[in-house]
């Protein structure tokens, strides 16, 4: 389990992300939801310790588990995928095992490796250049290379930014299965509000940095939250294949969305 | 179900081991390079020596070799060789190790103001003629390593007070250089004609200064830096893949910051102090080595430092070819030297290397 308590985080002077209290469960996939900068990254970052915090993180292991190293317990996910390096897609992934690297790479290492890359589709791609990769693809190697660490907790930023409809719902299948396979915390950021309730165990929905539901899918993502969150009407509707999505609904000329 | 997994079955153990070997090979091409022009070196000068000379006086095994020659090898070439090699293997490196930190391609020990700071503190000394009361001849290399060291503090308090980002550091370096460089001028303009000749013939940088002993403290320190460097060699690769990724990763990146900078400081001064401003190899050595082998940083170090020498090395003949007789400062003609180079492996380059 891994508890959060009283969490707040920001940039120097000023708090972004205050009171925050949740406390998530091994193979369960918890989505973090909310608007643009209300504080899915910032909050993701100080569970990691990326950023200054302040209140208490803990993982709690069950008991006969070993104790975790304290930097070997989050894998954080930015959701940022520029880069200029020429490290290769194969060398980007084993750095996901830093830990292990000596200056002669065990050849057990590169094997697995090689099974993280082949589950992702991605060993065609293993001698290619990472800055040659579309968006979408170093968002995949990435995700590689976050499951390839196999640290309990899992903190992904917009996994799904930047892929095709496809490739979403295949990310977050991959990541619902890992996070069953090896009963890791996988703490997700999204924007979309139907993969979310699709993907996840659990939704968690921030507004201006504080926590304002918590709670399964279908319960926290009402017409009403979304109205009070985003400002926007919608629809829940029920799909063919026994899910829920959210639609937004546009009733009259008076509610097109415009910046304002 | 949506699945991504694939059904490819390339073994990615031997793809793998063939592009490090292929990266082993550039290794072993560069260490070559490096021999035969270094043993190139060894044998020219205003007198050009024969090649079997200069091997009998390496290996000490013939007595027939006149005592001049072995003079001129042992206490004259051999030095600057190796100063050469010394100097171009820490330049690279640094260079290496700053442009991985900074995450910039145009970061250097000199673009960021440390060789300009050394050569302030030698132009300082001459002007002055302050010296030591003791051990009078290591005036000039000790201020240049102070001042070189107190370049570093400067930027590296800044960026500390500002929290340590790459932006930070390459603004207060860039700050630094031209600051130093300013005082530098101030120094030349104060300075009487003879003196100001001797200030302009040390920030040149030359290899006749080159001696012994500045091989043997320049020789320790590299070694000393490649030894601090060799266990975070992993943590500097994912660094690479930025700050968040990186301490995502585990890697302390201010803790990395702050050791690579006092590191690259130990190395630029180390090797500038003795022979003066060398500007250049510690920008160009990483990027023909990131050419060759990639951003592994098991080879990347090696080569880089290969390639800083062997820019160096070549530089150092070209100095005396250029002029017979004559030895022209190595400064003037490293980037002479290196451009070509560079631009050879430009074009020969067929993928991105930053």
């Amino acid at each position: 389990m891994l508890y959060v308590d009283q969490l707040a985080v920001g940039y120097r002077r000023s708090l972004i992300v205050e009171n925050v209290n949740l406390c998530l469960k091994e193979g369960e996939v918890t989505a973090l939801i909310g608007p643009n900068g209300s504080g899915k990254s910032t909050l993701l970052k100080g569970i990691a310790g990326i950023l200054q915090r302040q209140g208490r993180v803990n993982l709690e292991v069950r008991a006969g588990d070993k104790a975790v190293p304290q930097n070997n317990q989050f894998t954080y996910m930015p959701q940022d995928t520029h880069t200029s390096s020429s490290l290769t897609v194969l060398e980007v992934v084993l750095l996901g095992r830093l830990r292990s690297l000596r200056l002669r790479v065990p050849a057990a290492l590169i094997d697995d490796a090689r099974v993280a890359l082949k589950k992702f589709n991605l060993l065609h791609l293993q001698s290619r250049c990472l800055a040659h990769l579309s968006g979408g693809q170093r968002k995949i190697v990435y995700l590689v290379q976050a499951v390839f660490r196999d640290t309990p907790v899992l903190l992904l930023d917009e996994p799904t930014g930047a892929l095709d409809l496809y490739y979403q719902l295949a990310v977050l299948e991959s990541v619902k299965s890992h996070t069953r396979r090896a009963n890791v915390i996988t703490l997700v950021a999204m924007h979309d509000l139907s993969l979310a309730m699709r993907y996840s165990d659990r939704v968690v929905c921030l507004q201006d940095g504080k926590i304002v539901a918590d709670g399964l899918p279908g319960e926290v993502l009402t017409q009403s939250l979304v109205q009070s969150v985003y400002g926007v009407d919608a629809d829940i509707l029920d799909t063919a294949d026994g899910f829920q999505c959210v639609v937004p609904t546009m009733t009259s000329q008076d509610q097109a969305f415009r910046f304002e | 179900m949506l699945s991504i997994a694939s059904t490819a079955t390339a073994d990615s153990n031997a793809v793998y081991q063939k592009m490090v070997n292929r990266r082993l090979l550039y290794l072993l091409f560069t260490s070559m390079a490096l021999l035969v022009t270094a043993l190139f070196d060894l044998l020219v000068g205003p007198a050009f020596l024969p090649f079997a000379d200069v091997l009998s006086v390496l290996s000490g095994s013939d007595t027939t070799v006149s005592p001049t020659t072995r003079i001129i090898v042992h206490e004259i070439r051999l030095p600057m060789t190796l100063m050469s090699i010394i100097v171009g293997a820490s330049l690279g490196i640094a260079g290496m190790q700053m442009q991985t930190i900074l995450g910039n391609p145009l970061a250097s020990p000199y673009t960021l103001g440390f060789s300009a700071a050394a050569g302030f503190g030698a132009a300082t000394c001459i002007l002055t003629g302050f010296q030591f009361p003791v051990l009078d001849y290591l005036t000039i290399p000790v201020v240049a390593f102070v001042s070189a060291g107190l370049a570093c503090a400067m930027v590296y308090g800044l960026a500390y007070i500002k929290g340590m980002t790459a932006e930070v550091m390459i603004l207060a370096g860039i700050a630094t250089l031209f600051l130093f460089q300013s005082l530098q001028s101030l120094v030349q303009y104060m300075a009487a004609p003879e003196v100001l000749q001797e200030i302009v013939f040390w920030l040149f940088g030359s290899m006749l200064k080159a001696s012994w002993f500045s091989v043997s403290v320049s020789g320790a320190i590299l070694a000393l830096g490649i030894l601090f460097i060799v266990p975070d060699l992993w943590k500097l690769t994912a660094l690479r893949l930025g700050d968040d990724r990186a301490q995502s990763l585990g890697v302390n990146v201010k803790r990395m910051r702050f050791k690579a900078f006092a590191i690259i400081s130990l190395l630029t001064a180390g090797a500038v102090s003795f022979v003066g401003t060398i500007g250049f190899v510690g920008l160009v050595a990483p990027h023909m080595a990131r050419m060759l082998v990639g951003e592994d940083q098991r080879l990347l170090l090696p080569v880089s430092a290969g390639m800083g020498a062997l820019v160096m090395v070549g530089a150092s003949i070209a100095s005396k070819l250029v002029n017979p007789g004559a030895v022209i400062p190595i400064g003037i003609v490293t980037a002479i030297i290196g451009v070509p180079f560079l631009f050879v492996l430009l074009l020969k380059t067929d993928r991105s290397y930053w």
